[in-house]
């Protein structure tokens, strides 16, 4: 009968177990709204790019023109402003072709995600390019 | 009722050591969340790979095809599907790649080409493969499948007028499609036949309609006959693919 008669404590202790659960609740829900805030995959953004660009094959018409000048205003007008790129294109050997630099100015992030992407020319003479696209954000130091 | 902290200070402790241990929880839960964050992680962007591949199947084809039509063995589209399987499987980091391309030897293909040759009106070349791609990361396993076919095609018909004892004026209409979609042409090559002997004509005028017609008109030399001059073109379209296509012209 003491039990029923002296229930301050266990009233206190329902009340402190609830108010750990919605604390715990509350900094459950943090992660989930952080990774809906998460920034996007650069390596998902260049390969998307660089498929459109390579749509019919415009992308390795310029690698076999050496054109490397117009290959630079291609990527230059696809990259969002906010990010910093740097291009390398390599034959199937892996030797490096362009002797023009193709890279944005800008600070850069720390984090640089890097891409490989596979383009072939489909000119009579069978060739295959491999694109580096190194992609980070502008001035962020994350 | 009367109370004092002292005597009645069960609730509170067991408050505070409620507390004190969902701090504890929550402490964990932090450091845990923060070490995980901190950690390198590899994702993978199995799914990218599908278009990538496809678009670089689909040039191969053109290639080997402009190849092919242009004096090249039919084997090359074998070796450059060959090449860029390896390639692929060489540089694709995320998870294995397993890549599965076949050549279509499904009539009128025949190990994946179709060259109907200089047909009579109208002349069809052609590559089909189908793929299937497999990767295979750490978690989970993505597939895709698809066919990728690149037909170039020719329409030619045409006409001839006696304009005088020794020469006839050509007409003739093409029609250039890839994919049944009218394109436009890169470049024609003329020929007629006179006789037996088959010439190439290097002055013809073409009008370009602008939607992959175009008209084409040449001097023949032909001596006045009932028989219709015979014209025959190789037409390249603007992929480097050739298509030669023959025509009889109706005498005007």
């Amino acid at each position: 009968m003491r039990i029923f008669s002296n229930n301050k404590g266990q009233a206190r202790l329902i009340e402190a177990f609830l108010a750990t659960l919605l604390l715990i609740g509350c900094v459950a829900l943090i992660p989930t709204y952080s990774a809906k805030t998460h920034p996007p995959d650069f390596a998902s953004i260049a390969l998307e790019k660089l498929t459109t660009l390579d749509n019919n094959g415009q992308l390795a018409a310029l690698i076999d023109a050496g054109n490397w000048v117009a290959l630079k205003s291609c990527i230059d007008s696809v990259i969002p402003l906010t990010l910093w790129y740097n291009l390398t294109i390599f034959d199937q050997h892996m030797n490096a072709l362009n002797s023009f630099p193709l890279c944005s100015s800008g600070t850069v992030s720390e984090n640089i995600n890097s891409v490989d992407y596979v383009s072939v020319s489909p000119g009579g003479t069978y060739r295959v390019y491999i694109l580096r696209l190194q992609l980070s954000q502008v001035g962020s130091q994350s | 009722m009367n109370r004092s902290f002292r005597n009645d200070n069960k609730g509170q402790v067991i408050v505070i050591t409620a507390l004190l241990i969902a701090l504890m929880i929550l402490s964990t839960f932090v450091y845990v969340t923060a070490i995980i964050k901190q950690a390198p992680t590899i994702e993978s962007n199995q799914f990218d790979v599908f278009p990538q591949y496809q678009q670089s199947l689909r040039n191969t084809l053109i290639s080997s095809l402009a190849n092919v039509t242009n004096n090249g063995t039919s084997q090359i589209l074998n070796e450059n599907i060959g090449k860029l399987n390896q390639i692929f499987s060489s540089h694709y980091y995320e998870s294995m790649l397993e890549i599965n391309c076949t050549l279509s030897n499904v009539v009128p293909y025949q190990n994946g080409l179709w060259i109907s040759g200089p047909q009579e009106n109208h002349a069809v070349v052609g590559a089909k493969a189908s793929y299937q791609l497999s990767s295979i990361g750490n978690s989970k396993i993505s597939n895709n499948a698809g066919i990728v076919n690149i037909i170039s095609e020719a329409y030619l018909s045409g006409n001839s007028l006696q304009i005088n004892e020794t020469a006839k004026q050509v007409t003739l209409t093409a029609q250039v499609l890839n994919e049944g979609v009218p394109t436009l042409a890169a470049g024609f090559t003329c020929y007629y036949q006179n006789g037996a002997v088959l010439i190439k004509t290097e002055a013809f005028n073409v009008t370009d309609f602008g939607n992959g017609t175009y008209r084409i008109v040449f001097s023949a030399q032909s001596s006045p006959s009932s028989e219709p001059l015979v014209a025959s073109m190789n037409i390249i379209d603007h992929r480097g693919i050739i298509v030669s296509v023959n025509t009889t012209c109706v005498n005007l």
